[in-house]
């Protein structure tokens, strides 16, 4: 190998070389790309950032001391966050915040039910008159997506229950596949999908409180 | 020779259009079911843009990476680094 030449860390066998060569950068490519997901996974199941922060801290070191008896039979990613939900597990029963059925179960309908007809006949179920989702298509583009919304988007998000964060936050800000978030997660795809909706539609909520001006 | 008719589409009420969006975005829905949906979308501006607005909350959510904050202290960093340079390597095959 050419001494300085640029490896593709994303390939997981040119990775797991390098972890076992202890190629520091090799170390802080994961780091980089994994430390902030494994953190907002665990605040799911601890009862504090900082139990957070030993749970991803005790997952690293599971990683330092395991490399070299990594089989390569998952990928690297699917290995690494099964360490952080064994070590989560393990704490967050401890420390009993374990409890996805309550978050699925919230009867939360995405719209208030008050904005749709009640019937009868074929209106029934029909958005009642300017009840609609209210456009804020009008908003200039760089204002939707200024410093200010971004942190109510990210306020939002953060007062979500657990689990309905930790799926939002694999979904769509780390861009996860369902079925990945599902195995990760031990959940059905049915629950997996209500967790992430009813998260989206708490966010777009907040973004129509935000924009819409009501009227005089 | 079969004579084909235009597919019939059940009418889909908003309220429960709303709940299934997600699912439509994920490409969960039975196929008869997405048709009608689709049919409904055409007529309904107000389902429309509720759908564009899933859109855009998923797109802006999708923009927090950018401006993750929660970044490794320096400290810790430092720390994980020594333990993973400390690790004796595993004797070569």
């Amino acid at each position: 190998m050419v001494a300085g030449a640029t490896l593709d860390f994303s390939d997981d066998r040119v990775l797991v070389d390098a972890l076992r060569r202890r190629d520091e950068a090799a170390f802080i490519w994961l780091l980089d790309r994994y430390d902030a997901t494994l953190r907002r996974v665990a605040i799911g199941f601890v009862r504090n950032p900082a139990s957070a922060d030993e749970v991803v801290q005790e997952t690293w070191l599971a990683v330092i001391t395991g490399i070299d008896r990594f089989e390569m039979r998952s990928t690297v990613k699917t290995w690494l966050f099964r360490i952080l939900m064994n070590q989560a597990r393990t704490r967050g029963t401890r420390e009993s915040r374990y409890d996805v059925v309550a978050d699925v179960d919230e009867d939360a309908p995405s719209f208030d039910p008050s904005r749709f007809r009640r019937g009868p006949g074929p209106v029934k179920g029909h958005w009642r008159k300017n009840a609609g989702p209210a456009p804020w298509d009008d908003q200039p583009a760089d204002h939707l997506a200024s410093a200010e919304t971004m942190a109510v988007v990210a306020a939002a998000i953060s007062g979500l229950p657990d689990r309905q964060r930790t799926v939002i936050s694999l979904r769509d800000i780390d861009g996860w596949t369902a079925a990945e978030v599902c195995d990760l997660l031990d959940l059905s795809e049915a629950n997996q999908r209500v967790l992430l909706h009813r998260a989206r539609a708490r966010v777009r909520q907040v973004l129509e409180d935000r924009f819409v001006v009501v009227g005089p | 020779m079969m004579i084909r008719r235009p597919r019939k589409v059940k009418p889909v009420a908003c309220k429960d259009f709303v709940e299934e969006i997600t699912s439509y975005l994920d490409d969960a829905l039975p196929a008869d079911r997405l048709r009608s949906i689709d049919a409904h979308l055409e007529v309904c501006a107000d389902c429309a843009r509720a759908l564009a607005q899933w859109r855009q909350v998923i797109a802006l959510t999708g923009r927090l990476d950018e401006d993750e904050v929660d970044r490794l202290d320096p400290a810790t960093r430092a720390e994980l680094l020594a333990a993973f340079q400390a690790q004796p390597p595993a004797a070569p095959d």
